[in-house]
């Protein structure tokens, strides 16, 4: 009697989960993935000359620009109509590229295309044939003459340039002002830090000193006076940096590594962790995670820090996340300051490491279009001040042109405007081939050192080693 | 008598709850922690069908219903969260937490706890998880930090430590109840559980990494694929409940209802931020708690179901446990500079800590309840004459673990006792049975010392055997006691005696128990030695001037002793019994037949049965065990077989010690609890080993009076199948048991025994002989100084007819008489003495007359009997005037028979008529 109405029961529940589960899957299937479409306002009358491209770039809160300029920027081509739809991404990097590969294989891709400074992506996307020469493209826009030069030589293959920047990600020193003040710093003090940074008159040997004073006086834990750059490969490099150290001869289009600079480098790490500098548990990971960003963010905010290294993102992040109800950007300002990474040696400038992002213009292989010179166009207008101000701005990242420093969008904004100078002492991933290479064999012995698993010295030789055995003639050694 | 106002059941394992129901919730935590047997009590009074350890998923709708676990409902999930709330606000409040971080940690805690220990409870224990809703509550309030303590420090690996701990202690302290696995099984059960945890754990790790590749920034990204992970640990834990319940209906149920709950939590977390934004601070920590806990109850739920169902909730706590460290795994694999070895071991050091706390838990709180007994002995002390007490707040009575002894606690209970007898009888009874049972034996002791000084002359220590309680405990003390019961009961036989001889006799062998026992007090190391031999001292004194007065008295009135006992079965030490030569040699013969034939000893009431039993010991040789079972006793009250076989094996005991010197082997009524037929068995076993069987000696099982048994066999105590068939097992293929039944009824009376006791040789006791008679009358014990004239001694005969116990009814009113006449004509009995005495004889004896009447025959019989004796001494009735004298009588064979085996009547001469004279005359009394 029993059996049919249990059945029923069954069916139902069996039912309801099924769609419980499949509204929550299919029916947003749309955005499963973190993409938004958004149509843009139709500027010009419709007509059968009009082109329609798109544009695919990951993209969040601070960084929609990376579509929307695009998007703003077509309203201003006057050679072609254009409407430009934006696809976002709202997901890593890497499944962003997956996503763009599958798609340029089936040539179903977008006309333009974000892509980060990861040249192994680049050389691949140009072996594959998805994406198109720019040189063309750039001689005919006078916009792009603007573009500092330094950002090109990156994208740069073979003769060729392959790709536009549109935004330049830096790597900053941060401290916290409240912290100093009850060490005892005055404002005057406090403020002329990056200054004192800049001239190398504060090295790594202060901050050093001042974190040890701070957890003496009980301001700080231990293991909480500096923590680096969650970005492992990165942050060595700028460690390396800061002590001398040369990583590109770009003259002999050569890699080099300086004995001297590597071993006080790993030195100067090893020392962090042993000293509980730095803590125990940021030992012996390439804490390149989003964990490690998030967990940054949140420790540093919350005054638990005294220095730490990292991108010029995080303070838009701060200002929209944390300190929304605290004041937003005043609130950071009060409590923290923003510097070029400390020299390790006295008298010689703090370093920062800086990369671009850039936009390339996919084949009509990859796209299924011939909409490439429409592209361009549209790029063109995209790097001119006004729109790429509006990504800057908003994003706290630097712009890539020379000119537009002096634009109200920049100077009206007082973090990027107190950033600026940092363009001054940049440096950018160099566009050697083994370059990624380099990186990982330095960090993997670095891991060793900070594991105590070997010693400064002895990491230093063997890093040297492995680095000549795979990169060859590729690396000079000093 | 004093009497005090105390609580119902405050003595006991079944404490009322407090009706409040704040303070009932905490005493239900008091249950749970130190008294895990008033909790299982309470469970059972809210619903006889509820197990300790239930879980939500079992309840059927009905049990839904009921208002005490309603209660129980609210007092576990949402009294003790809320209660820790108040108390952490102001903690928080004080240390300087900014309200707003401290609303969200308290209403966080709260809603997390609750949640988990709700969904917890679904497919475990609630035992296990009744607590944990607000220990989580209160670990997530005070939880004051931010992202980087939760991942650097060890606060889950406290949590769930201190979670998984508890539940080991908790259900460790309530017992293994459950299906009782050998230990091989049950540790399969817990290596499957945690397998089952590590397939859990790949299916959340798997549903996580879909989470985190699709978000830049890891959850708040994810938020899409949120819901889905909802539903999916909904169906894992709908999964637990159908391998909880065996229901696979009940874990669909649950599933769904499950899924939707965490669904619209997460989605409701999740969703509380807007696309993109990065949680952060407190609403952080939320968060993380929230995805950490649904992980560890995952991985403590799965394993912890199947170990519980498949062994018991001990397995399933462990399995639980040991299963949910894979959250840390999880929490290291997402986070990579997760301190993970740390919180393994720090949930690893809590978790076991836990469990060995069941053990360690009496150690640590040993010095504060040693100061407790203390203070609460002094109180009382100076609250006498007070009408209230201390003692319930006793830690004895609400630490049911407590295994070390509470020193002073049998003070306090002798003092208690003194004050207010009948609730310090019912505060011992309760301890009795617990692990304080120490204190109990020691202050029963005392009392029952106590009781026994202050007896005053023979007769109070005639009655002391009926007010010893220690001697239910085992131990020293408790033979001892025994020994001065058993003194008591013979003091109190003696003063019963009809004769001063008698009484003398039995007085001076009480001395001599006395004396022995005074000098094995003497010699004893026993640390009562030094309180009970000023008693034995003193009771000796009582016992001896007794005899010296009675001696006197005998002296001064020339009386003739009496030895006569009427009113008792005589006793191997009883030189008045006489004769059974005859009958003991037949006895022999049948014992050592090697076919072992089961023996019935038949003979009418009197007829000297017990006498005969009770002299086994001294008439057949030593090769033979006598050991003696009444059943008539203890044996056949007892209301189990537990304690039926428990007196059967007392009795057994005390012959064989008695009798022969022989110590057998222990057996206790709590080693009978379980399994009561198979350990008896092996018992005999024992009993067989200790007696030496295999050496020739045989045992001899006498069990007298068995009709009393097939009473409580017809009575519906015990099954007679179970009853004869273990006696039947014993006569087959127990080859040196002889099992003898006495009773007054023959095996075809009672059907049931007759087809059991299959080729039974039955030995009739009945008449003495002559010979054995005129002893018993002019020679009952040496010296006898009273002589019969030759018709006068005839007369007897022909009155009793030798019949044993009329023989010395009607000799013991002759010595009385005799007794009461001029010492010069006393020391001879006349005709005219014997006639006298028949009339004293016949009132004396009107309890064994009557039985006759009202027990021994019907309303015919007693017709016929009444016609017989209206005719006169030695007249015999015809059958054709019989017939004419009850002519309306059905079947006047039948009850002619009965009168015949009753060896009331006998046929002689074609005519019918009594076969003992003193009974005829009985029947023949109009004032009868």
């Amino acid at each position: 009697m029993h059996k049919p109405r249990n059945l029923y029961i069954f069916t139902f529940l069996f039912a309801t989960t099924l769609s419980l589960a499949t509204c929550s899957t299919i029916l947003e299937v749309d955005s499963l993935w973190g993409e938004e479409t958004i149509e843009p306002e139709p500027t010009k009358p419709s007509t059968e000359a009009r082109i329609e491209i798109e544009v695919w770039a990951p993209a969040s809160r601070w960084e929609h620009w990376q579509t929307e300029g695009p998007v703003k920027a077509a309203e201003l081509v006057e050679e072609f109509e254009i409407i430009v739809n934006a696809v976002e991404y709202a997901s890593t990097n890497s499944f962003y590229e997956d996503q763009f590969e599958l798609a340029a294989e089936a040539g179903i891709g977008p006309e333009i295309a974000h892509i980060t400074s990861n040249r192994e992506k680049l050389i691949k996307w140009i072996n594959e044939g998805y994406i198109v020469p720019l040189d063309t493209c750039i001689q005919q826009y006078p916009e792009f003459d603007e573009v500092i030069e330094d950002l090109w030589p990156f994208v740069t293959y073979q003769g060729q340039v392959w790709a536009i920047p549109f935004e330049i990600e830096s790597y900053v020193l941060f401290f916290n002002k409240a912290k100093l003040r009850e060490l005892g710093w005055s404002e005057e003090n406090i403020a002329a830090l990056p200054e004192q940074i800049r001239k190398g008159e504060f090295t790594l040997e202060d901050m050093v000193g001042t974190i040890n004073q701070a957890v003496e006086k009980g301001i700080v834990e231990p293991g909480f006076g500096y923590w680096p750059i969650p970005n492992k490969d990165v942050d060595f490099l700028i460690h390396y940096a800061a002590f001398g150290g040369k990583i590109y001869l770009p003259e002999q289009n050569k890699l080099i590594i300086q004995r001297g600079a590597l071993l006080n480098a790993y030195s100067f790490k090893s020392q962090l962790i042993t000293e509980e500098i730095t803590h125990k548990n940021l030992a012996g990971s390439e804490q390149n995670h989003w964990m490690g960003r998030l967990l940054l963010r949140d420790t540093a905010f919350h005054d638990r820090l005294l220095f730490w290294g990292g991108e010029n993102h995080d303070w838009i992040i701060w200002a929209l996340d944390y300190a929304d109800g605290l004041g937003g950007q005043d609130y950071l300002f009060e409590h923290f300051g923003f510097a070029l990474f400390p020299s390790a040696v006295p008298g010689k400038p703090g370093n920062n490491f800086s990369f671009a992002h850039y936009y390339v213009i996919p084949s009509e292989k990859a796209s299924g279009q011939q909409n490439q010179e429409a592209a361009c166009a549209v790029l063109a207008k995209t790097i001119t001040p006004e729109i790429n101000a509006l990504n800057a701005v908003e994003s706290a990242s630097l712009g890539v042109l020379k000119t537009q420093f002096s634009h109200p969008a920049f100077t009206q904004d007082r973090f990027v405007s107190e950033t600026m100078y940092f363009l001054d002492y940049a440096w950018y991933k160099p566009s050697q081939d083994n370059y990624t290479s380099y990186t990982q064999l330095l960090l993997e012995y670095l891991i060793k050192v900070e594991l105590g698993e070997m010693s400064a010295s002895e990491a230093t030789e063997a890093a040297i080693n492995q680095l000549q055995i795979e990169l060859g003639e590729s690396l000079i050694v000093e | 008598m004093a009497s005090i106002m105390i609580p119902q059941n405050a003595y006991t394992d079944s404490p009322e709850l407090n009706p409040n129901l704040f303070l009932g919730a905490f005493q239900i935590l008091g249950w749970l922690f130190f008294h895990p047997s008033a909790w299982a009590n309470y469970v059972s009074r809210m619903d006889t069908r509820l197990l300790p350890n239930f879980c939500l998923a079992e309840l059927k709708i009905d049990q839904w219903r009921n208002p005490g676990l309603t209660r129980l409902i609210l007092t576990g999930y949402v009294v003790y969260p809320l209660a820790l709330a108040f108390l952490v606000g102001p903690v928080l409040w004080v240390l300087g937490a900014a309200f707003e971080e401290a609303t969200i940690g308290i209403l966080s805690g709260l809603a997390l706890g609750v949640i988990l220990g709700i969904t917890t409870n679904l497919a475990v224990g609630i035992t296990t998880t009744l607590i944990s809703g607000a220990t989580m509550a209160i670990f997530l309030s005070i939880q004051d930090v931010i992202l980087v303590d939760a991942v650097f420090g060890v606060a889950f690996g406290w949590i769930f430590g201190v979670l998984t701990g508890m539940a080991g202690y908790v259900t460790g302290n309530i017992g293994t109840r459950g299906i009782n696995l050998p230990l091989p099984s049950q540790i399969s059960s817990v290596v499957i559980g945690i397998f089952v945890s590590g397939i859990s754990l790949l299916v959340l790790g798997g549903l996580f990494y879909i989470t985190t590749l699709t978000s830049q920034f890891g959850i708040a990204y994810g938020s899409e694929v949120i819901p889905l992970v909802g539903i999916i640990l909904g169906i894992l834990l709908g999964v637990a409940v159908s391998w909880r319940t065996r229901s696979w209906r009940r874990g669909v149920v649950f599933c769904f209802i499950l899924g939707v709950v965490i669904w619209f939590i997460f989605t409701r977390l999740i969703y509380g931020f807007e696309f993109g934004q990065e949680p952060t601070g407190k609403r952080l920590l939320v968060l993380i708690n929230a995805v950490a806990s649904g992980t560890f109850i995952i991985l403590y739920v799965i394993p912890a179901s199947v170990a519980e169902r498949n062994a018991n909730s001990l397995a399933g706590a462990i399995a639980g446990g040991l299963g949910s460290l894979a959250t840390y795994v999880g929490l290291g694999y997402f986070i990579p500079y997760y301190s993970l070895g740390t919180n393994v071991n720090t949930h690893l050091v809590i978790m076991v800590s836990g469990f060995a706390f069941i053990w360690l838990r009496p150690v640590f709180m040993y010095p504060f309840s040693i100061v407790a007994t203390a203070f609460l002995y002094r109180a009382d002390e100076r609250r006498r004459g007070n009408s209230t007490s201390w003692l319930r707040w006793h830690p004895a009575f609400w630490d049911e673990n407590q295994r070390l002894p509470l020193i002073g606690l049998d003070d306090h209970l002798v003092l208690f006792t003194t004050l207010f007898p009948a609730e310090g009888q019912t505060a011992i009874e309760y301890l009795s049975t617990s692990r304080q049972r120490w204190a109990a034996r020691e202050a029963q002791v005392e009392l029952d010392a106590r009781q026994l000084e202050s007896y005053e002359d023979v007769k109070g220590i005639g009655n002391a055997y009926t007010n010893l309680a220690a001697e239910k405990f085992e131990g020293a003390a408790s033979a001892l006691l025994r020994s001065f019961a058993r003194i008591g009961q013979d003091i109190r036989v003696a003063l019963s005696q009809g004769s001063t001889f008698n009484q003398r006799l039995t007085l001076v062998a009480t001395e001599d128990r006395l004396d022995n026992l005074l000098r094995e007090l003497t010699r004893s190391q026993e640390k009562y030695a030094v309180r009970f031999r000023p008693i034995a001292s003193r009771w000796r004194q009582f016992v001896s001037n007794h005899v010296q007065h009675l001696t006197e008295t005998v002296e001064i009135q020339q009386e003739i002793d009496n030895p006569y006992i009427i009113s008792v079965p005589l006793t191997e030490q009883q030189e008045i019994f006489v004769g059974r030569i005859d009958i003991s040699a037949r006895l022999e013969r049948l014992l050592l037949d090697r076919r072992h034939p089961p023996l019935l000893l038949y003979g009418q009431r009197r007829m000297g049965k017990t006498s005969l039993l009770n002299n086994l010991g001294r008439l057949l040789p030593n090769s033979i065990i006598p050991l003696f079972v009444d059943l008539q006793g203890p044996v056949s009250f007892a209301s189990d077989y537990a304690g039926l076989l428990y007196n059967i094996a007392r009795g057994m005991s005390d012959t064989a010690s008695r009798k022969r010197g022989l110590v057998l082997p222990k057996l206790s009524r709590e080693e009978l609890t379980l399994d009561p037929f198979t350990r008896f068995d092996e018992w005999l076993d024992e009993v067989e080993q200790a007696a030496d069987t295999q050496n020739g000696n045989t045992i001899l099982l006498a069990l007298d009076e068995f009709e009393a048994l097939d009473n409580a066999i017809s009575e519906g105590r015990f099954q007679e199948s179970i009853l004869m068939g273990m006696l039947r097992h014993i006569i087959q293929h127990r080859t040196h048991f002889k099992v003898l039944l006495a009773g007054s009824h023959t095996l075809q009376e009672f059907q049931r025994w007759a087809s059991y006791l299959i080729n039974a040789q039955i030995i009739h006791i009945s008449y003495l002989n002559e010979g054995e008679a005129r002893q018993l009358i002019e020679q009952p014990i040496q010296g006898f100084s009273l002589s019969y004239e030759p018709d006068a001694l005839q007369r007897v005969l022909e009155l009793t007819r030798c019949h044993p116990f009329l023989v010395q009814l009607l000799c013991a009113e002759i010595v009385t008489l005799k007794n009461e006449q001029n010492p010069s004509v006393r020391r001879l009995a006349r005709l005219n003495d014997i006639e006298m005495a028949t009339t004293e004889a016949l009132t004396r004896g009107s309890l064994f007359f009557a039985d006759i009447e009202r027990n021994q025959i019907d309303e015919q019989g007693l017709a016929i009997l009444n016609f017989l004796a209206a005719r006169g001494e030695r007249i015999f009735i015809n059958r054709e005037t019989l017939n004419r004298q009850f002519p309306h009588f059905e079947n006047i064979n039948q009850t002619l028979s009965l009168l015949k085996r009753r060896e009331l009547i006998e046929q002689r001469d074609g005519g019918y008529g009594f076969q003992v004279e003193l009974i005829r005359r009985w029947f023949a009394r109009e004032d009868r």
